[in-house]
């Protein structure tokens, strides 16, 4: 157990030890706030939602306003000292670890990013680096700025809400939480000396050599390097994405999607099915030790 | 009259000025030896000594002293004794010498004092070196060649210590002892066997004797302003090296 | 129309949001006020301190200084030193005092080393590493120099290992000065061939190759190989081969058969059958010549008191007939370098008998009870020699000796080169820390010195063998190899002539002329007295008389001529005919000779490589006057004048021809006036006298009436002689080597 207490209580990862519980807290929030608003659904629909959460307005107010100081800032300026107050006393109490000038010939092993990039650094494990450096965070980015066009589902707007925004919520938790935070997880407790897998509880062992022997998709099937592999690998990339044309046909007469319209489905699918790529790619390379699915002389995948 | 009287006065006022010198003892002795002395070794020449200086040498008696020179009454010669532990000051320097005379040195064992002035001379009409070692870490306190007859040289001797003085221009035999110190209470035996040292205040010294074969003695004395100490040291033979 | 509301709902339900305002307004301002605390209110340590330094001051007397932060930049060496902020009593002489609280105290030694490094100059932590930039303890602890900061990786030196520092200036000194330890690890780790496995920042010189194993047969018996693998140590004590088992086990009982069969397989057949058993009369007469021609320069037997570390230069020769063959003995003192390219053994010209005799005496030289040695060997077993080839190639045994059938390709052990910043995950304590007051790495160095084997964690398989080391030499070793990084340095610029001393005395020390020779003589008066330190020449211990021992060689560069000296070198011939004792020949390469005689004409202070001729006089008249000197001092007395004087010559001095050719005529000048100035102890006499102390040009002679009574045109004129008469004589044999 002395090697998790040394990972939990080193200052690098302060904020990640804290943020667990912080953010579990938070879930469990929305979690009750989504019930409850669920319960008023059924019962009275919208209305009983906005109710709830606004109070009664008298009857026939024009255009009630709701002044934003006090009703909106304060809550705000709570969190703001609250969150001097935490950064005071963390700077009291923990003290930065200063090092020596830096050595560029003198790398330390393990050489961490820091937490809110570690995920993308875990990433690296199973995807080439300009797939998993540059090509995912832009899509990423992509996909987030995208969410106001793509979100047309008028339903629990405004409010936390499970029933009617089945999708966007699980699609969102499965990213964030799921993906991200579970890789900067990873990144931070079972990854040691080497970028070798160690259990929170082992020790780091700086020797530890494990031996490397991956091979590409196409291999598994008995296809060696070459122009067929590239075409193998190439048909199954195309056929994951194809899995979206077929979702289309299957379910185009879901009211959902008929509000979503072509053109929206596919980026949808488009973005749906790279991030479902990504825990696929990992079971490949955890594993079967499957290195690249799709090699071309430009790009490996 | 008054002045007889007054002069008395002064003599009598003074004379314990004259009694109140510096109170001084002397240590003396005599050392004789126990046991029959061997007989003094033969002298082998070197095979490459110069013809002109076997002609010489062989013709002188006696090139080697024995190593132990007594009387009739077995008194030791040239045994050299010395007090450790005397606080005193060197006193002024003596002039000695050292003579290379019939192909030997003359005197065979001396001891003088640091300061005092060594004059090396050489009565042969042969070519003399006179080298004084130190016994105790090899040093040479000097090495002075007499090529002629009548030559003399003066070296100031610097450090105490033990010095055999060899002569190195092929008479290997030639052989004597200069024993320096940094004080000037010490003295060397002559013929009888006696010695004397003066002028030693009082108070509780060791006394050595060394002899060149018969090794060193010590023994405590005790001097007094009024009585000379006798000590008398007795050696026994031992076997030459 | 707008209506302003208030929330209503769940919002409305809340309570006042003025609670949770009013708690953490109180909790921002006690945080504020803890961190003024744990600041200290703003009062520095080491403020406490100078206060401190100003009542000392005012207790001696003494005006205070000013208060503030003291910081020394040096951008050059990656300076910045707070460090006199505390210790503001370092450069300060005169508080040297126990009184004196040990922070302020006066820096050790303050002229020799601040003198030299002024602190404006090098700052703090360039010699004693650690944080310079801190004041104050890591986490509000304790004051600890930065040894409490795991993270600073070159924490405050203990005090042996100060000196690691500093080579990184002085990286072009042989010795540097005020760093005994280091030179002493440094000259360690080229003694015990460490270069042969590691690499090293400032070592560069390939290590001396150890005997080779192509001859075993021959040398010694298959059991001496075993048991010798097994405990060097234990049969000839100082050897420098390491013990690959110290622990014992099964390893050590079956890895030494193994290649003990592998390296009587690969070694060539015994040429010679085994020889008789020495008798006395040989054993007296190989003795005899061990006493003589100068052994005992290199060499110990048992039976001697441990002279000086050049009297151990050569394996001690205590019990050499139980390790290794007359016969070998003798082939081996007949010609070294043919059994052995790179021997440190020089070639001592023995006669067949004389290599005889001495071979005897040394095969005589057994323990108590024990034979001399026959070369035993079993017929080898295909299995074992090849585990004890696999067993070679694991060890790296061809890293040092030369195995037939074995290349040595590259260095077994990992490069030292950056040794001094070994990170903390390297550092491993296998079964625990022993107890231990230096720093981390520190401490690791010392241990793996000890025990190389014991440092592992299961799995590890560790090759590196346990050296004979003292504790002394263990520390001063790991103050040489902690001193391997890259440092950022103002290199020392050295003067050619310390250059050339230096590699000088490389050169002699590779070939231990100290052992023999005196190499330095330094004369320093302190008050009334010279005090003289003299390295070198312990083998006159063993002689009656200077004379009888090697010559000095402090004023070779002021006595020989360089063309005979460097001819010498390559081939020595016989100049004084009294001496028993033979100057061996070495194997020197020419650029060795080369910087001997560099260091010798730098010491001497002479020019180098070109020298003056000597001097022609002028007028036939001078010539009378200097044969009649020369004559009346009776030169020939001991001096041979070339051949065909009818004066027998005493031997006991070198023929007078041969100055000529051999002695720089300043130097002749010089010693015929007082021999004893330049080569104490020696036979030759003075024949002019100082007739003033101080003044040194009142020379006297015994000749007044010869040129004017002028002892300095006399010696000039004898000089002058002595040359043209080495000019004219016959090819003088000039002692052909014997």
């Amino acid at each position: 157990m002395e090697p998790l207490l040394h990972i939990l209580l080193k200052p690098d990862n302060v904020p990640i030890v804290l943020m667990v519980p912080l953010f579990a807290g938070i879930l469990l929030h929305w979690w009750r706030a989504a019930r409850r608003h669920d319960r008023l659904l059924v019962e009275g629909g919208e209305a009983a939602v906005r109710r709830e959460l606004d109070g009664p307005l008298p009857e026939g107010t024009p255009e009630p306003k709701l002044h934003t100081w006090p009703y909106l800032l304060r809550v705000e300026l709570i969190a703001a000292l609250a969150t001097v107050v935490v950064l005071l006393v963390w700077s009291i109490t923990l003290d930065a670890p200063l090092e020596q000038l830096a050595d560029p010939t003198r790398t330390p092993n393990p050489s961490k990013a820091p937490w809110y990039f570690l995920g993308l650094q875990e990433l690296l494990v199973y995807f080439d680096p300009w797939v998993a450096g540059v090509a995912l965070p832009l899509l990423i980015i992509a996909g987030l700025c995208l969410i106001p066009y793509l979100d047309v589902n008028p339903a629990g707007s405004g409010f936390h809400s499970w029933r009617g925004r089945r999708f966007a919520v699980s699609v969102f938790l499965f990213g964030f939480v799921g993906l991200w935070l579970g890789l900067i997880l990873v990144g931070t407790f079972c990854r040691g000396p080497g970028w070798n897998w160690f259990w929170p509880w082992e020790p780091w062992d700086r020797a530890r050599a494990v031996e490397l022997a991956t091979r590409d998709w196409p291999a598994l099937f008995g296809v060696s390097p070459g122009p067929g592999a590239s075409l193998l690998g190439g048909a199954t990339v195309l056929g994951w994405y194809g899995l979206g044309l077929v979702g289309w046909r299957l379910l185009r007469h879901r009211p959902a999607l008929q509000r979503l319209g072509g053109s929206r489905y596919a980026v949808v699918a488009f973005l749906l099915l790279t991030m479902l790529a990504v825990p696929v790619k990992m079971a490949l390379r955890l594993g079967f030790s499957v290195k690249y699915v799709w090699t071309t002389p430009w790009f490996n995948l | 009259m008054t002045a007889t009287r007054f002069l008395a006065v002064l003599l009598l006022l003074a004379s314990p000025l004259a009694l109140a010198e510096d109170a001084v003892g002397v240590v003396r002795g005599t050392v004789t030896l126990k046991g029959t002395p061997p007989k003094a070794p033969e002298v082998k020449l070197p095979a490459d000594l110069a013809e002109k200086d076997r002609a010489f040498c062989t013709a002188k008696p006696s090139l080697v002293p024995p190593f132990y020179v007594t009387d009739k009454a077995a008194h030791l010669k040239d045994v050299v004794v010395w007090l450790t532990g005397v606080k005193g000051a060197a006193g002024p320097a003596t002039p000695r010498s050292l003579v290379n005379a019939d192909c030997r040195f003359e005197p065979h064992v001396q001891a003088v004092t640091v300061g005092d002035e060594l004059k090396v001379v050489n009565r042969d009409p042969l070519l003399h070196n006179t080298h004084p070692v130190y016994l105790g870490d090899q040093s040479t306190m000097f090495n002075i060649a007499l090529p002629e007859q009548g030559q003399e040289v003066k070296k100031k001797v610097k450090k105490p210590g033990v010095l055999k003085v060899q002569c190195d221009a092929g008479h290997v035999w030639m052989r004597a002892f200069v024993h320096v110190f940094d004080h000037r209470f010490h003295a060397v035996t002559g013929a009888d066997g006696a010695f004397a040292i003066a002028d030693v205040p009082p108070g509780k010294y060791t006394l050595n004797a060394w002899h060149e074969a018969a090794g060193t003695q010590t023994r405590e004395v005790e001097v007094t302003a009024t009585t000379p100490s006798q000590s008398d040291f007795s050696f026994e033979v031992k076997p030459v090296p | 129309m707008v209506q302003p509301v208030k929330p209503g709902g769940r919002a409305a339900e809340s309570t006042s949001y003025r609670a949770p305002f009013l708690l953490l307004c109180a909790l921002l301002f006690l945080s504020t006020l803890w961190a003024l605390w744990d600041e200290g209110w703003g009062r520095r340590p080491w403020k406490a301190t100078q206060a401190r330094f100003n009542e000392v001051l005012a207790q001696r007397g003494l005006p205070p200084v000013d208060e503030g932060l003291r910081q020394v930049t040096i951008p050059a060496l990656d300076v910045a030193d707070r460090c006199q902020s505390c210790h503001l009593g370092v450069d300060r002489p005169g508080l040297e005092s126990d009184e004196v609280p040990r922070v302020l105290r006066t820096h050790p030694r303050r002229d020799e080393l601040l003198g030299r490094h002024p602190v404006e100059r090098v700052g703090c932590t360039p010699c004693h590493a650690g944080q310079g930039l801190q004041t104050k303890g890591v986490g509000g602890a304790a004051f600890a120099h930065g040894r409490d900061d795991p993270y600073w990786e070159q924490p405050l030196r203990s005090r042996p290992f100060i000196e690691s520092s500093c080579v990184a200036c002085h990286a072009s000194e042989r010795e540097v000065p005020g760093a005994p330890l280091f030179n002493r690890g440094r000259a360690l780790f080229e003694d015990r061939r460490c270069s042969a496995c590691h690499s090293s920042r400032y070592v560069t010189t390939p290590a001396p190759a150890a005997p080779p194993l192509d001859r075993l047969r021959e040398k010694t018996s298959e059991a001496f190989v075993v048991a010798w693998l097994r405990d060097p140590v234990k049969l000839r004590a100082g050897t420098r081969m390491p013990a690959f088992w110290p622990e014992a086990g099964a390893r050590r009982e079956q890895e030494p058969v193994a290649i003990a069969a592998f390296l009587g397989s690969v070694s060539e057949a015994a040429s010679a059958p085994g020889s008789a058993p020495p008798t006395r009369e040989e054993v007296e007469a190989g003795k005899a010549l061990f006493d003589a021609v100068g052994c005992r320069g290199c060499h110990q037997l048992a039976d001697e008191a441990a002279g000086p570390p050049e009297a151990g230069f050569g394996p001690r020769l205590d019990g050499i007939g139980a390790r290794a063959t007359r016969a070998w003995l003798q082939a081996w003192l007949k010609n070294p370098r043919a059994q052995f390219a790179d021997a440190r053994m020089p070639d001592l010209r023995l006669s067949d008998d004389e290599a005889a005799a001495l071979a005897a005496f040394l095969a005589s030289q057994v323990p108590a009870g024990e034979q001399p040695l026959e070369p035993r060997w079993s017929t080898p077993d295909a299995a074992l020699v090849s585990q004890g080839r696999q067993a070679v190639l694991r060890y790296g045994c061809q890293a040092c000796h030369r195995i037939p059938g074995l290349t040595p390709a590259g260095r077994p052990g990992p490069d030292l080169d950056d040794f001094g910043d070994l990170p903390p995950e390297r550092v491993e304590w296998g079964e625990g820390r022993p107890a231990c007051d230096f720093t981390e790495r520190e401490c690791w160095t010392l241990a793996k010195l000890r025990h190389p084997q014991a440092l592992r964690r299961p799995g590890l398989d560790l090759v590196m063998p346990r050296f004979d080391l003292s504790d002394d030499e263990a520390l001063a070793l790991s103050v040489f190899l902690l001193s391997n990084r890259a440092q950022p340095a103002v290199p020392r610029q050295v003067s050619e002539a310390s250059a050339a001393i230096a590699a000088g005395e490389q050169v002699m020390a590779r070939h231990n002329c100290a052992g023999c020779h005196e190499v330095a003589r330094e004369e320093r008066r302190v008050g009334d007295e010279v005090q003289t330190t003299v390295r070198g020449g312990q083998i006159r211990r063993f002689y009656d008389d200077d004379a009888l021992a090697p010559p000095p060689l402090s004023r070779a560069g002021q006595k020989f001529q360089l063309r005979w000296l460097f001819d010498f070198l390559h081939q020595p011939r016989r100049v004084r005919p009294w001496l028993s004792v033979r100057m061996p020949t070495f194997a020197l390469e020419d650029r060795e000779v080369e910087a001997l005689l560099r260091s010798f004409a730098a010491r001497s202070g002479q020019p180098f490589p070109f020298e003056r001729e000597a001097p022609l006089l002028a007028g036939p008249g001078e010539r009378a006057d200097a044969t009649f000197l020369l004559e009346k001092m009776q030169c020939a007395r001991c001096h041979a004048v070339g051949a065909g004087r009818d004066v027998k010559p005493a031997e006991r001095a070198p023929d007078l021809t041969l100055a000529a050719g051999r002695l720089k005529p300043g130097w002749m000048r010089a010693w015929l006036l007082d021999p004893q100035a330049l080569q104490p102890g020696t036979r030759m006499p003075a024949y002019f006298f100082l007739t003033d102390d101080d003044d040194p040009t009142s020379w006297s002679t015994p000749y007044p009436n010869v040129l004017g009574g002028n002892a300095t045109r006399q010696v000039d004129a004898l000089v002058w002689l002595t040359t043209e008469l080495g000019r004219q004589a016959p090819a003088h044999p000039e002692g052909a080597p014997r």
